[in-house]
């Protein structure tokens, strides 16, 4: 599902909301944000992104961004929060505290783990593909459009696709963690380009890795409900 | 004429010797296609353990490093005044200050570009040269006094400087480098910049990271990757005993002459 700003857009991370301790008793312990596992084992990725890639970048990066975060906001008013809200606030229009940078790559790791699938790549179908070939004159050319964002992306960052309410396609790349998202952005595609992404299993290759995510990993379907639900 | 052959031999001898040592230090030899070369390290691959593993080190040397040569030369060729009349040092100071734009009429997806890889050009030189093996060089044996008097004024100590030098670098989010530098006031600081950056660059370096680099850590995960993973820590725990202290010396006295030895002519 899309993430949307909007006030009632249905979280993406809905599984991660805190409880809420109750008013007027005694304040129930609240609990710490939880790791989002991928929608598959992590090994069924193979043989295009490697188990070993998977234990690493989600089981190490991600957890310590989520770990990290936890701790920076324990204590503070953002404890409590959903992931997007505390994301927003610690974006803290453009001037970002040292929170933003852990929750922000929990949101995107969560969001690039579900842009893939076993089996993932081809093409779109239906409304998702028109409007590619439409805003971008073919699948073709937004796939060399989508690696190139990926490619010029220099240092650590992502690349994205992104749909506004009327359904309009855009790529877009941000640098370390920011995302989309804070930029008043939908995003429904996302690569990760930090080379630990691809580190391990394509050296410093990331045009190859690029074309494996594209041809082999894409999770078309859930990039096709993101589309759909971002024109709700 | 036997003082005039002896002069001119002479002569010829020294611009055998110097285009020799351009070659060496990997310098435009202002022959042929006049192109950067890239230099080989002090070290065989494998003389880095037990802190940098050897694939790390080739990939490092010649796919990173290697690359931004590649790419530097073939941005200058489209610059050749700029290419045969400016140090690498000197246009990484200058790159996209306005004059230094307009002198050269650099495009500004050159200079954006030019930053990118002149920077990792210079902050890689600057990385290999600053290495020796593991545990062989101590602060003792090569800092002079008025350096090592420097240095514990700042940080009580070498090993208080590595400190906070590895608490500098461990904080850097994303890609970048840290970096020991020396202040037109004469005073050390520890600084850390971007993606490619170097304190050299007046333009795109934070004002308050601008200096001559003494020594510099790289901190992109291709840096570390294949033997640390994403325990970044461990790498600089074991980086620091990589430091050539006798290129910090020397580093630091050109410097204090307004000079950089960045292994680029």
């Amino acid at each position: 599902m899309a993430l949307a700003l909007q006030a009632r857009a249905a979280s993406l991370l809905a599984s991660q909301r805190l409880a809420r301790p109750i008013a007027g008793r005694r304040a129930v312990a609240t609990k710490a944000l939880e790791l989002k596992s991928p929608p598959y084992p992590l090994d069924a990725l193979e043989p295009h992104m490697s188990k070993e890639t998977l234990d690493f970048h989600w089981g190490n990066h991600h957890r310590a961004y989520l770990d990290n975060m936890n701790k920076q906001i324990a204590g503070t008013p953002l404890e409590g929060k959903s992931l997007e809200e505390v994301v927003v606030a610690s974006w803290n229009n453009g001037n970002p505290s040292p929170v933003f940078n852990n929750a922000a790559q929990v949101w995107n790791h969560t969001f690039f783990w579900e842009s893939m699938k076993p089996n993932g790549g081809g093409a779109p179908t239906g409304a998702l593909a028109d409007a590619i070939a439409r805003d971008f004159g073919s699948f073709d050319k937004f796939k060399d459009e989508f690696k190139a964002a990926g490619m010029t992306q220099f240092g650590s960052g992502w690349a994205w696709l992104n749909a506004d309410k009327s359904g309009k396609l855009s790529i877009s790349k941000t640098p370390n963690a920011v995302t989309p998202v804070v930029e008043g952005k939908t995003p429904i595609l996302t690569v990760d380009v930090w080379e630990h992404a691809y580190y391990i299993d394509v050296r410093n290759r990331r045009p190859d890795y690029l074309t494996t995510f594209i041809e082999k990993l894409v999770n078309w379907d859930a990039v096709a409900s993101r589309y759909a639900a971002a024109q709700q | 004429m036997a003082p005039i052959r002896l002069l001119v031999g002479c002569v010829l001898a020294l611009q055998v010797f110097t285009a020799a040592l351009a070659l060496e230090r990997g310098c435009p030899t202002g022959t042929g296609n006049n192109t950067y070369a890239n230099p080989a390290l002090s070290l065989p691959y494998d003389g880095y353990l037990p802190a940098i593993d050897n694939e790390t080190m080739y990939l490092h040397h010649t796919r990173h490093a290697g690359g931004a040569i590649n790419n530097v030369n073939a941005i200058l060729a489209r610059y050749p005044t700029l290419r045969d009349s400016v140090t690498l040092a000197d246009l990484v100071s200058k790159i996209g200050l306005k004059g230094f734009t307009h002198k050269y009429k650099i495009a500004d997806n050159d200079t954006t570009a030019l930053r990118n890889n002149a920077g990792s050009m210079i902050n890689h030189a600057i990385f290999w040269r600053i290495m020796t093996s593991y545990n062989t060089s101590s602060p003792a044996a090569h800092l002079q006094p008025d350096l090592s008097a420097l240095i514990n004024a700042t940080w009580g100590s070498p090993a208080g400087m590595l400190d906070a030098l590895r608490s500098s670098a461990s904080s850097l989010f994303g890609s970048g480098w840290a970096w020991v530098v020396y202040r037109s006031n004469g005073s050390l600081a520890i600084v850390n910049t971007p993606n490619q950056d170097n304190p050299l660059m007046q333009r795109f370096a934070a004002p308050a990271t601008h200096g001559t680099p003494l020594l510099g850590v790289d901190v992109w995960e291709h840096a570390y990757y294949l033997r640390y993973r994403n325990v970044r820590a461990s790498y600089l725990a074991q980086w620091v005993y990589l430091v050539d202290w006798a290129v910090v010396q020397r580093n630091y006295e050109l410097a204090k002459a307004g000079s950089i030895d960045s292994l680029y002519c």
